[in-house]
């Protein structure tokens, strides 16, 4: 099962990036010239397609983390905290590539990095979350009080996801109005292939975590059994 | 009630802790004033906008409160007195009195800011009822999004800049409902404009303190 | 009439299993020596049944006469625990700690009830002194004063002896036995044998 699952994303991810290029036809956006609103065409609209899936993947990341940590709680079964653990790293990354694919965004589209856009804030603090945990981790020498305690912090950083994502964009637009588009408008760009090919990018990266989440949980329950249990076995 | 008795005696015992030996409030306190004094002598006589001198604030805040909510669950770590409490009061006791003695904290802290503020970077003008219940408000669910990290830095062996670290992230919806709610008060903005800020305020205070409370028991027993 | 059942406990930390399966009914009454050399989880044992740790695997479970079984919340109220790792709030006075305590406890303001207690236990003069000031042996019978708090039915001694003179070692024996006639369940973790002597049975942990 495992071992298919490296195909179905291989294929899922080439296709994806194929059609990107050749079925999915380029954006276009309105521009105001010489008294007249013309369609130009607009390529580096592709970067959504990679933009978005993984601030997609890191919030779903996060969420498994979440969930997973709650299920450790109940039962204490180490394998649950495998996830949590493997989760977060994955999160961690596809958080990381977000933000810098939105960061190339931004200084290609209004020229700054950063823009203090309520967006960008979110998935930054995401990342700082991600780093709290592995602070933490990485802070508490017991294993057992370690898996238990990063848990409890999974969990209770996870609260602040529904206000950053909903109630303190309201806020911060009455701090800085952005005379920016709001990435809303991107969505009413796309056509129905382009659409497509969105949604196909989507599926796409999340197999790919899926699959990479899988590889990992294994590795870390590897990396705990005893290496003498193995040889013993062979010899009995 | 023997139960909130229980609580109440663990936030009588710090409180009793804390004058005799003065450490938290110390920290907090000096660190304001410190930053304040810097504040106020890199500001100079230059006036500052709602926005500016609303940011100040909530940053003076904060960062004192970086300095010393952690305390009260450390020091039951370092000296040892964690396994006593554990024998004796439940956890949700423990939470509750802990939880009590950090918003006190911070209460003071409020109490003293505000005059000092007023000496070194005065607040010409503004809508002072929304002005201090956005600052009371703040410092709810400052102390509510805290108290639970704090429990869990104790726990940690390494602890430097830990709690920082920790509560940065969560603490950021109460910091820009806070600077907003002080920025609209420095505007003279009536309370309906900061309906908005109060309601971030008390419902992010109730669902860290609840969630504080489901989740305190697995910090605190091994 | 209390009874703690312990049933197939284990305890591991970070690989090293200290408890391997352990089973046994201490009933009251009973005063269980728990005996076994460095490392062999004496101190894991107690702190578990004290309900300072959580088990591997394996449960603790106390009972009283009706043979309703017992929660957290009577635990804590009914367990006296003594322990050369537990520590008492040293900026406050031995008085101060058993007001404290038996506030968290649920048994409420008592000056006199807390004043005989430290008067049994030795601490007459010094009542009023910072622990932090007393001996190592003084802040011993306070923390037996903290332990026998409120009459407990559950009396867990972790060395008890230590840190205590002649006299000291002397009131251990008198309390073990008189909580012991009390029907109070009593362990006590030690390898002197002049405490091994104060059990009615012995636990041997290798």
């Amino acid at each position: 099962m495992a071992r298919a699952w490296k195909w179905v994303t291989g294929v899922l991810m080439t296709a994806s990036i194929l059609l990107a290029f050749t079925y999915s036809p380029v954006a276009v956006r309105p521009r105001f010239e010489g008294g007249q609103t013309i369609m130009v065409p607009w390529p580096e609209f592709r970067i959504f397609f990679f933009h978005v899936p993984s601030a997609w993947v890191a919030a779903l990341a996060f969420t498994v983390a979440m969930i997973w940590s709650i299920r450790y709680l109940r039962r204490r079964d180490v394998r649950f905290d495998d996830v949590v653990l493997a989760s977060s790293e994955l999160g961690f990354v596809f958080c990381a590539v977000a933000l810098l694919s939105g960061m190339i965004w931004a200084r290609r589209e209004w020229g700054a990095f950063w823009n203090w856009d309520p967006r960008q804030n979110t998935v930054l603090i995401l990342l700082l979350i991600y780093g709290g945990y592995f602070t933490l981790r990485s802070a508490i020498a017991d294993e057992d009080k370690r898996r238990r305690i990063t848990a409890v912090y999974s969990i209770f950083a996870f609260a602040t996801v529904p206000f950053l994502m909903f109630i303190v964009p309201r806020i911060m637009e009455t701090l800085h109005p952005s005379p920016i588009i709001k990435t809303n408008e991107q969505s009413g760009v796309m056509n129905a292939k382009m659409r497509q090919v969105f949604y196909l990018f989507v599926l796409s990266y999340t197999s790919l975590y899926l699959w990479i989440l899988d590889i990992r949980v294994r590795v870390e329950r590897l990396s705990r059994s005893n290496v003498m249990e193995f040889s013993n076995e062979e010899v009995a | 009630m023997t139960w909130l008795d229980g609580a109440l005696a663990i936030l009588a015992k710090d409180v009793r802790s804390e004058v005799r030996t003065r450490a938290a409030l110390n920290a907090i306190v000096l660190f304001s004033v410190v930053t304040l004094a810097v504040v106020s002598y890199a500001v100079g006589s230059f006036g500052l906008s709602p926005d500016v001198h609303a940011s100040l604030l909530w940053i003076i805040v904060f960062f004192a409160a970086m300095a010393g909510l952690s305390r009260t669950f450390v020091v039951e770590a370092e000296r040892g007195t964690e396994a006593a409490l554990k024998l004796t009061a439940s956890g949700t006791q423990v939470f509750l009195g802990k939880f009590l003695f950090n918003l006190a904290l911070l209460g003071l802290l409020d109490l003293i800011l505000i005059p000092l503020f007023q000496i070194l970077l005065p607040i010409r003008e503004a809508n002072w009822g929304l002005l201090g219940i956005g600052l009371g408000l703040g410092s709810l669910a400052l102390a509510a999004s805290t108290t639970l990290v704090a429990a869990i830095v104790a726990q940690a062996g390494v602890k430097g800049a830990l709690f920082t670290v920790l509560s940065f992230p969560i603490l950021i919806p109460v910091l820009v409902a806070g600077v907003s709610s002080t920025r609209k008060a420095m505007d003279l903005a009536p309370w309906a404009d900061a309906v908005t800020e109060i309601q971030l305020l008390v419902s992010y205070a109730g669902i860290m303190l609840t969630l504080s409370f489901l989740l305190f028991d697995s910090v605190w027993r091994d | 009439m209390v009874a703690i059942q312990v049933e197939k406990l284990s305890k591991a930390f970070s690989n090293r299993s200290v408890l391997r399966g352990l089973s046994v009914t201490i009933q009251g009454g009973e005063r269980l020596v728990v005996r076994g050399p460095n490392g062999s989880g004496k101190s894991t044992f107690l702190r578990i049944v004290a309900g300072l740790l959580t088990p591997s695997a394996g449960t603790v479970r106390v009972a009283t006469a009706d043979g309703a079984p017992r929660d957290a919340d009577w635990r804590r109220r009914w367990t006296g625990y003594l322990s050369p790792d537990l520590t008492l709030y040293e900026e406050f006075s031995a008085l101060e700690n058993l007001e404290f305590f038996a506030r968290a406890r649920g048994l409420g303001k008592n000056l006199e009830r807390d004043q005989a207690l430290l008067g049994s236990v030795g601490l007459g003069d010094g009542l009023h002194d910072a622990l932090g000031t007393l001996s190592t042996g003084l802040r011993q019978r306070a923390k037996l004063a903290f332990a026998l708090q409120g009459e407990p039915r559950i009396l867990l001694l972790d060395e008890p002896g230590s840190n205590l003179d002649q006299a000291g070692r002397e009131l251990i024996a008198r309390t073990v036995v008189d909580y012991g006639q009390r029907q109070s369940a009593i362990l006590i973790a030690t390898n002197d044998p002049l405490e091994v002597e104060l059990g009615t049975r012995t636990l041997d942990l290798a």
